[in-house]
C-alpha cells in the first residue's frame, strides 16, 4: 500500500490523536505484525530451532535499529519494555536507592510522577520539583537553586503531552552534569519525530515508546542505559540464558529483559523503524513543524480559541491544547467525534502538574496531535467543524 | 414495536464524583423523542453541526447529551442522590419511549 493508500484508510476517521498512539502506520508495520504472528512464533533464546534463531536475529536487528537512531554503538545497552512508563519504572525503581533526591518538572507525566510519589511514600526519596511557566518550559533559574548534596537523578520530558513544549534539552543536561547529577529522558513523545542523539548530548538514561512516533504497535518500549549506570533489575525470570542458576544474568540487555518478549511487537516496531530511516528524522521533522504550524494558525483564526503552549513550532512537538471559554473539553471531544468523525484526546492527559502549569487544572483541554500522515486538507476540515463547534461557547 | 432500551453502560466516574452512563435503544432517537426527554427541563439543540447536536439539563441536574438520528444519548448524574436519579430516569425514559 502506497502513502495515497494510506490516506484513504485514514478518511473512515480524520486522526488527531498520534500524541496517544500514532495511526495509521506505514504498510508494512502491518505486515510484518501478520507475519511474525503467523510464520515467525519462536521463543527467543529458548531453543536452537529456526524460528527461535530468527526470533533472536529479529530483536537483535531492532535493538540495532534503535540503537542506530539515538547514535549508540553498543545495541545491548537497549533493553526492551511494555512502553514508556514501564521503562521509566525500570530506569527510576532501579536507579534510586534510599537517601536519593531527584529533580523532576510540572511537564512530568503520571509515568514518571506515580512512580516517584510511590519511592517518596515509601521513605525511599525525596524530591523538588521544578516549577514551569504557562507555556511549558522549565524554569531554569529555579533549578540552578534545587540541586542538594545528594541529588541525584534530573528527570526530562523531553516534550509535553499536553502542549508539546520542547525542554531545553542540553541546557538542563549541562547543568545536571556539572553538579554529577545523572539525567532520565523521557522521549515518549519525541523518539522517531525528534532528533536525538544520546552520546552526543550525553544522555544517560532515555526511555522510549514503540507505538508513537517509532510508529510500531502498542505494548513495546524500552530504555537506553548508558555504559557505567547499573540498574538493579525490576524483574527477574527466564532469559534463555545461564538456566542453572538461580541469579537473574548480570549481562546487559538480559539484565534488565525478563520473559518472553514481545516479538510481535518488535517485529513492527523494526518496520516502524526501517521507515523512519528511509524518510530521516529531519524531513518527518520538518513535516510536523510545518503541519502544526498551519494548524495553530488556523486555530488562532477562531476568535473563542484558547491556544495553550509555544507559538513557535520549533520549540514543540506535533501537539496543539486548546480551551473554548464557557464550553466543557469533554463536549467539545464528543461533537468532533460523533457529529464529524475527528477523533483527538480530552482531559487531563495523565500529566495532571502540567496542567496546573498552564492553568488549565482540573478542567483539562482539547489535545489536537497530528501526525507524518495528516495533511493541510484535514486540517482544513477540522477547523471548519470546530468554527461550528464554537458555537457551544455561545450557548 | 415501540422503543425500548436495550443496553446501558456506565462509561466513566468523573473528576467531580459524578456519572456517565450510555443509554442505547432499538429505534433512533429522533425529533419527537429528544423534545419528550427535554420536556420540564432545558434544550440546547445545534442542528448546524455535521450532524445535529443536542443537550438538555433536566430539573433533576442531570446533563443528556447526544446526536439526533443516532441509537444512543449519554447521560451524567450528578453526585447527590445519584443512584435514586438514575433509577427514576430510567423509569421516566422507559414509560416515554413506549409510547414512540
Amino acid at each position: 500500500m502506497t502513502d495515497c493508500d494510506n490516506k484513504n484508510v485514514r478518511n473512515l476517521n480524520l486522526y488527531f490523536d498520534n500524541a496517544a498512539t500514532s495511526w495509521p502506520k506505514p504498510e508494512e508495520v502491518y505486515k510484518a505484525a501478520e507475519i511474525q504472528m503467523r510464520q515467525g512464533c519462536g521463543n527467543p533464546g529458548r531453543s536452537g530451532h529456526t524460528r527461535t534463531l530468527d526470533a533472536d536475529r529479529l530483536i537483535y536487528q531492532t535493538r540495532e535499529a534503535i540503537a542506530e537512531l539515538i547514535n549508540v554503538t553498543d545495541p545491548s545497552r537497549i533493553i526492551f519494555a511494555l512502553n514508556a512508563t514501564d521503562a521509566l519504572n525500570i530506569a527510576l525503581k532501579g536507579f534510586l536507592s534510599k537517601g536519593d533526591h531527584v529533580l523532576y518538572t510540572a511537564m512530568d507525566h503520571n509515568s514518571v510522577l506515580r512512580p516517584l510519589g510511590r519511592l517518596r511514600r515509601d521513605g525511599v526519596i525525596t524530591s523538588t520539583l521544578i516549577p514551569c511557566s504557562e507555556t511549558g518550559f522549565p524554569d531554569l533559574d529555579f533549578l540552578e537553586e534545587a540541586y542538594q548534596a545528594d541529588t541525584r537523578l534530573l528527570v526530562i520530558n523531553h516534550a509535553s503531552n499536553v502542549t508539546g513544549t520542547i525542554a531545553p534539552l542540553e541546557k538542563m543536561i549541562k547543568s545536571a552534569h556539572s553538579r554529577e547529577v545523572n539525567i532520565l529522558v523521557d522521549t515518549a513523545q519525541t523518539a522517531g519525530t525528534v532528533d536525538i542523539d544520546a552520546v552526543a548530548m550525553e544522555i544517560d538514561m532515555l526511555a522510549f515508546t514503540g507505538h508513537k512516533g517509532l510508529l510500531g504497535s502498542t505494548g513495546t518500549g524500552g530504555l537506553y542505559v548508558r555504559k557505567g549506570i547499573d540498574l538493579a533489575p525490576l524483574r527477574e525470570g527466564g532469559t534463555g540464558s545461564q538456566s542453572e542458576l538461580d541469579m537473574h544474568p548480570e549481562a546487559m540487555p538480559e539484565r534488565l529483559e525478563a520473559g518472553t518478549i514481545n516479538n510481535t511487537g518488535l517485529a513492527a516496531l523494526l518496520e516502524g523503524l526501517n521507515f523512519i530511516k528511509q524518510r530521516g528524522v529531519a524531513a518527518i521533522r520538518e513535516h510536523e513543524i510545518d503541519i502544526r504550524t498551519y494548524l495553530y494558525e488556523q486555530l488562532q483564526s477562531i476568535p473563542v480559541v484558547k491556544l495553550h503552549g509555544p507559538s513557535d513550532s520549533y520549540s514543540a512537538s506535533c501537539i496543539v491544547s486548546f480551551t473554548i471559554n464557557g464550553a466543557d473539553c469533554g463536549e467539545i471531544g464528543y461533537v468532533l467525534e460523533s457529529s464529524y468523525g475527528i477523533l483527538c484526546r480530552t482531559g487531563l492527559h495523565c500529566a495532571p502538574l502540567a496542567h496546573k502549569a498552564i492553568n488549565t487544572f482540573p478542567e483539562g483541554t482539547v489535545r489536537l496531535s497530528p501526525g507524518f500522515f495528516t495533511s493541510k486538507e484535514d486540517i482544513d476540515f477540522l477547523v471548519s467543524a470546530l468554527k461550528d463547534i464554537a458555537a457551544l461557547a455561545e450557548s | 414495536m415501540p422503543m425500548t432500551i436495550v443496553k446501558i453502560n456506565k462509561l466513566e466516574d468523573c473528576f467531580d464524583g459524578s456519572y456517565i452512563y450510555k443509554y442505547e435503544f432499538s429505534k433512533i432517537v429522533d425529533e419527537r423523542v429528544m423534545n419528550a426527554i427535554a420536556e420540564g427541563g432545558r434544550l440546547q439543540y445545534f442542528p448546524m453541526f455535521s450532524k445535529p447536536f443536542y443537550k438538555i439539563y433536566t430539573r433533576e441536574g442531570l446533563q443528556i447529551k447526544g446526536i439526533l438520528g443516532e441509537y444512543d444519548l449519554e447521560v451524567t448524574f450528578p453526585i447527590t442522590d445519584q443512584f435514586e436519579k438514575k433509577k427514576n430516569f430510567e423509569e421516566f425514559l422507559r414509560l416515554l419511549l413506549s409510547r414512540h
